[in-house]
């Protein structure tokens, strides 16, 4: 059941993830807090996804990672845009709002 | 670019796969602790924080797999790991891969060496210069049954209209008596047109070939050498070109010599390896030149885009109209056959290594279901292991991966061994094959034979670790883990090892059958009554030449010399010569009768014609029906008598008396005196035992003396002790003329019966093969269900169960087994052995009676195989059993 919704949610994932750190650096709590705040609790990602789209993310150039403190002086792992992902976010930014306006009209027409 | 960084950051992590290991784990666990700091900073009492963060988090190995999986390139280092863990896990189980890999190893060793005979026999082309286009043209008529030859005036005519062909040559065979440069030998020849060599494309590596003017009737002495004659009596002497040598009593030019590795043993119409060759020199006056005088073999190269279909029309049309032309000069019904050059020499063999090759393929797919079933039984062994990696995350794609590899494993490692087994298999079936079959020396273990054994091996991987891959893919956890799940087995597993066995059995019984139906055919051939005793007799082939031979009494002369000493040999109970050899060679010659003079000549019916001496009926046992045998006052200037064999007598004299009849064999004509028949004898199996006789008549030797001669000398006891003493008495009555070919005449049979005594015995072998894994598989199924089954054994006994009763029990399951497998090998065999049908021989490819026999047998042992665990299960202690866990 939860692969399915992965799977469904993947390129949403992507998105919501490049835009969380559209902002500066975050750690992966940091990021899924941010999202949960940014969607008001409709998207709760749990590490099992989150963590592996990192990684997969950090492959394809979009994401660079670094060990840092947190703000309680704790070591986490930092990931941030590259100008690759932040030039992914452009079009995925795009992609998203033509699928959604296109949802919506289809949505309105009937 | 996309794929530049990919591959940049996976060949990072490889390089640093373990601190990139590490620095996950560190990633995680630093997640889990702001997780939990997160919760106590909600209030939480710390160890119910620690609780909600480990359920947030959702299984620390779970996620550092979950990331291993979206790794790029993870593939191959997952490839890697799986590889280093199924090569330990088979190192801690050295039974298991032993068994495994030894009957893959069997399998695949079985079917590479198969697959090397006809790779080199059927699949690679024909060492000639583009062999597709090499034909072999025969004229042919209702009466031969295996057109062979044609007549040199019929191939003038169809070479001036045909428009097929880039070129047509004629060929004969030609020995020749040698001196120079050692001991008198027999040198195997060809008389070759003189485009031959350029119609099968080899070159000379020395000199040139014939001249057009060199093959001609007033000229044409000259000769070219084979590679082997030239460096054997000749000793590779480069300046051999324009000398001169003696070929029984005529001088040779050497004009040429080929090259090495010419396959001049494949030459359409070489009986032998010839090893020198000489122009045909006919002309179209020569006696033997006549239409109708078939005794030549004639190649062709078509010319490039023509079938052999079309050229074979053509070559028809053209002969319609020649035998309008000379109507008396053809029998009725009178045609060509075109036949591809590879047709001609492999066609024969091709049913019987086909069949051999499919053999093979089942007693691979055997021992496929046999390591499937062993990876099968291990794994309900291992499916604690399996679970506990389950629960530490490994996917169910991951888990199947593995099983799939370690099948692999054993494939490749059972693929090595087979090759090795298949390198020495081979030497060993080339050894033991028959000369008949063609181009076995240009078997070896070549890319293609290679190609075909990591084939195989990958196949067989795949095959056998398909089902345990499936399975290990539907672990269920909750099952596996609880201690009791080793008892509780699931109605699934059961239904994959049983189909195995099924399978099995009924691959093993179609392969028993198979080799049952070559047993009986060999069986029926042997029973065969080919008209004379074959035992304990030696024949020996005589060449005589020379000028003091020039007639015939000189010749009579020399034979009478041999016997008078062959006589006197104790153990020599009687000697003859005849001019053809039953199973050997054939003379078939034109039957005529002085009181039915045809109209058309060549409507006549054919007789085999043999002249031989008085003796040859008595120590061949050939009997006599009527009349009288011939004696020693039928000789030159007496009555010329014949002998003409039973069926002769049947379909030529019906209703009348044979006896007394006068008769001529060849041509028909006034010049030449009638023969009177004073006998009748048995019929004879001149060309195969499984050939009915087609007419004999026996002439007189002294009364007419052929070309050749073969000694038959029947013995008292085994005739190889006698080779050197007929050697010897022939030597001592002339020791300049060759003889040759000193064999007994049950190595005839043999070589007639070799192709199926060849397909036999690897059917046979296969067949036996396919019984013992089977039996195995079989046994390993049972003994497994024993096993599983051992509690309630124990329960079963105590409430008062017998032995003999848990005995049956667990017969019967084998025996459903056994039953069903045999069933669908029956349903399958009778499919399958109409592919047999060429090469049996009084047996239908669907004889009830080896299906019957292979059953029982196939039965017997698989229920033999049931027995040993069953019984184990019947002695079974009920308080042990029923602590058994």
């Amino acid at each position: 059941m939860a692969d399915k919704q992965t799977e469904l949610l993947q390129g949403t994932l992507d998105m919501l993830i490049l835009k969380a750190l559209g902002l500066g650096p975050l750690h992966g709590l940091g990021i899924s807090r941010r999202i949960e705040q940014v969607t008001r609790g409709t998207f709760q990602v749990k590490p099992g996804s989150l963590f592996p789209a990192l990684h997969r993310m950090e492959d394809e150039g979009w994401l660079s990672s670094h060990w840092g403190e947190s703000e309680n002086n704790r070591r986490a792992k930092y990931y941030q845009l590259t100008r690759a992902g932040r030039r992914q976010l452009e079009t995925e930014a795009e992609r998203w709002s033509r699928i959604s306006l296109a949802i919506e009209r289809a949505l309105e027409a009937s | 670019m996309k794929l530049l960084t990919r591959l940049r950051s996976f060949f990072r992590r490889l390089a640093h796969r373990r601190s990139a290991d590490l620095d996950l784990d560190a990633e995680v666990r630093a997640h889990l602790d702001l997780l939990t700091e997160e919760k106590l900073r909600e209030g939480m009492p710390a160890p119910e924080a620690r609780r909600a963060a480990r359920i947030e988090l959702g299984g620390l190995e779970q996620v550092k797999e979950e990331v291993r999986d979206a790794r790029s390139g993870l593939w191959l280092e997952q490839f890697a790991q799986d590889v280093r863990f199924g090569a330990r896990m088979l190192r801690r189980n050295p039974g298991f891969a032993a068994a495994a890999v030894v009957t893959l190893a069997l399998g695949i060793g079985a079917n590479t060496a198969i697959f090397s005979v006809v790779n080199a026999v059927l699949l690679r082309q024909l060492p000639f210069h583009e062999p597709g286009r090499l034909v072999t043209i025969a004229e042919t008529d209702p009466d031969t049954l295996q057109p062979l030859t044609v007549d040199f005036t019929t191939t003038h005519d169809l070479r001036e209209s045909s428009k097929s062909f880039q070129s047509l040559s004629l060929s004969r065979g030609g020995n020749g008596a040698m001196m120079e440069g050692g001991e008198p030998e027999l040198i195997n020849g060809l008389r070759v047109g003189y485009d031959f060599f350029g119609t099968l494309g080899v070159k000379m590596a020395l000199g040139r070939t014939f001249l057009p003017d060199e093959d001609r009737p007033d000229n044409r002495h000259f000769a070219i050498l084979s590679h082997e004659l030239w460096v054997r009596r000749f000793g590779a002497d480069p300046r051999v070109l324009g000398r001169v040598i003696h070929l029984t009593d005529s001088a040779f030019t050497i004009v040429g010599v080929l090259p090495p590795g010419v396959p001049v043993q494949l030459i359409p119409g070489a009986e032998n390896r010839p090893e020198i060759f000489m122009p045909l020199g006919y002309g179209l006056n020569e006696p033997s030149a006549c239409r109708g005088c078939q005794h030549l073999r004639l190649i062709g190269r078509l010319k490039p885009g023509v079938s052999v279909a079309a050229a074979g029309a053509e070559l028809n049309t053209i002969m319609k109209g020649i035998v309008r032309e000379h109507p008396t000069s053809y029998a009725n019904g009178v045609g060509v056959r075109v036949t591809s050059l590879r047709e001609r020499l492999v066609g024969r063999v091709d049913t019987a290594l086909w069949v051999l090759l499919g053999a093979a393929g089942f007693v691979l797919l055997i021992a496929c279901s046999n390591v499937a079933n062993l990876i099968l039984a291990r794994s309900s062994g291992r499916s604690r292991e399996m679970a506990v990696r389950a629960a530490l995350g490994a996917g169910r794609r991951r888990l199947g991966t593995q099983m799939l590899t370690e099948s692999l494993i054993l494939a490749l490692v059972g693929g090595a061994a087979g090759v090795a087994l298949a390198a020495a298999g081979t030497r060993l079936l080339v050894a033991m094959a028959p000369a008949e079959i063609p181009r076995l020396d240009e078997i070896r273990m070549d890319f293609a034979v290679l190609l075909f054994a990591v084939i195989a091996s990958m196949l067989t991987g795949l095959l056998s670790g398909i089902a345990p891959a499936l399975r290990a893919s539907r672990v269920d956890l909750n099952d596996s883990l609880k201690e009791a799940a080793k008892s509780t087995e699931g109605a699934s597993r059961h239904g994959v090892r049983n189909t195995l066995v099924t399978v099995q059995i009924a691959l093993a019984f179609v392969l028993a059958v198979g080799a049952g139906l070559m047993g009986k055919t060999i069986l029926r051939l042997l029973e065969v009554n080919p008209g004379y005793d074959p035992h304990n007799v030696l024949t020996l082939m005589t060449y005589v030449y020379g000028k003091q031979y020039q007639q015939p009494e000189a010749e009579l002369a020399y034979y009478a010399r041999a016997f008078a000493r062959l006589r006197a040999t104790p153990g020599v109970e009687s000697v003859a010569m005849v001019s053809t050899l039953p199973l050997g060679n054939f003379d078939r010659r034109g039957f005529h009768r002085q009181d039915r003079p045809l109209a058309n000549q060549s409507d006549a019916p054919d007789a085999d014609a043999y002249s031989v001496s008085p003796d040859y009926f008595r120590v061949m046992k050939i009997p006599l029906i009527r009349g009288r045998l011939f004696d020693d006052h039928d000789v030159a200037g007496t009555e010329p008598v014949a002998l003409i064999s039973e069926s002769c007598a049947r379909s030529q004299f019906s209703g009348e008396d044979a006896i007394g009849k006068h008769i001529q064999l060849g041509g028909r004509d006034d010049k030449k005196s009638w023969l009177t028949i004073v006998g009748i004898v048995g019929d004879v199996r001149q060309y195969a035992l499984d050939r009915p006789s087609q007419m004999e008549a026996y002439v007189a030797q002294a009364q007419d003396l052929n070309f050749t001669y073969a000694m038959v000398a029947r013995t008292s006891s085994n005739p190889r002790g006698f080779e050197q003493v007929v050697r010897d008495a022939f030597f001592q009555a002339d020791k300049t003329l060759p003889v040759f070919q000193v064999k007994p005449l049950e190595d005839y049979v043999a070589s007639t019966l070799a192709e199926r005594t060849f397909t036999l015995a690897l059917l046979a072998l296969f067949g036996l093969l396919a019984l013992v894994l089977a039996s195995v598989g079989i046994y390993g199924v049972v003994s497994y269900l024993v096993n599983q089954r051992t509690r309630e054994v124990g329960i079963r006994m105590a409430l008062g169960a017998a032995g003999g009763e848990v005995l049956s029990m667990m017969l019967r399951q084998g025996l459903s087994l056994i039953a069903l497998g045999l069933a669908a090998g029956f349903a399958a065999s009778l499919l399958l052995t109409r592919l047999l049908a060429t090469l049996l021989f009084e047996v239908r490819p669907t004889d009830l009676a080896t299906a019957a026999a292979a059953a029982l047998l196939l039965a017997a042992v698989a229920l033999l195989a049931c027995y040993v665990p069953a019984r184990r299960a019947a002695r079974l202690d009920p308080l042990v059993a029923l602590r058994y866990e």
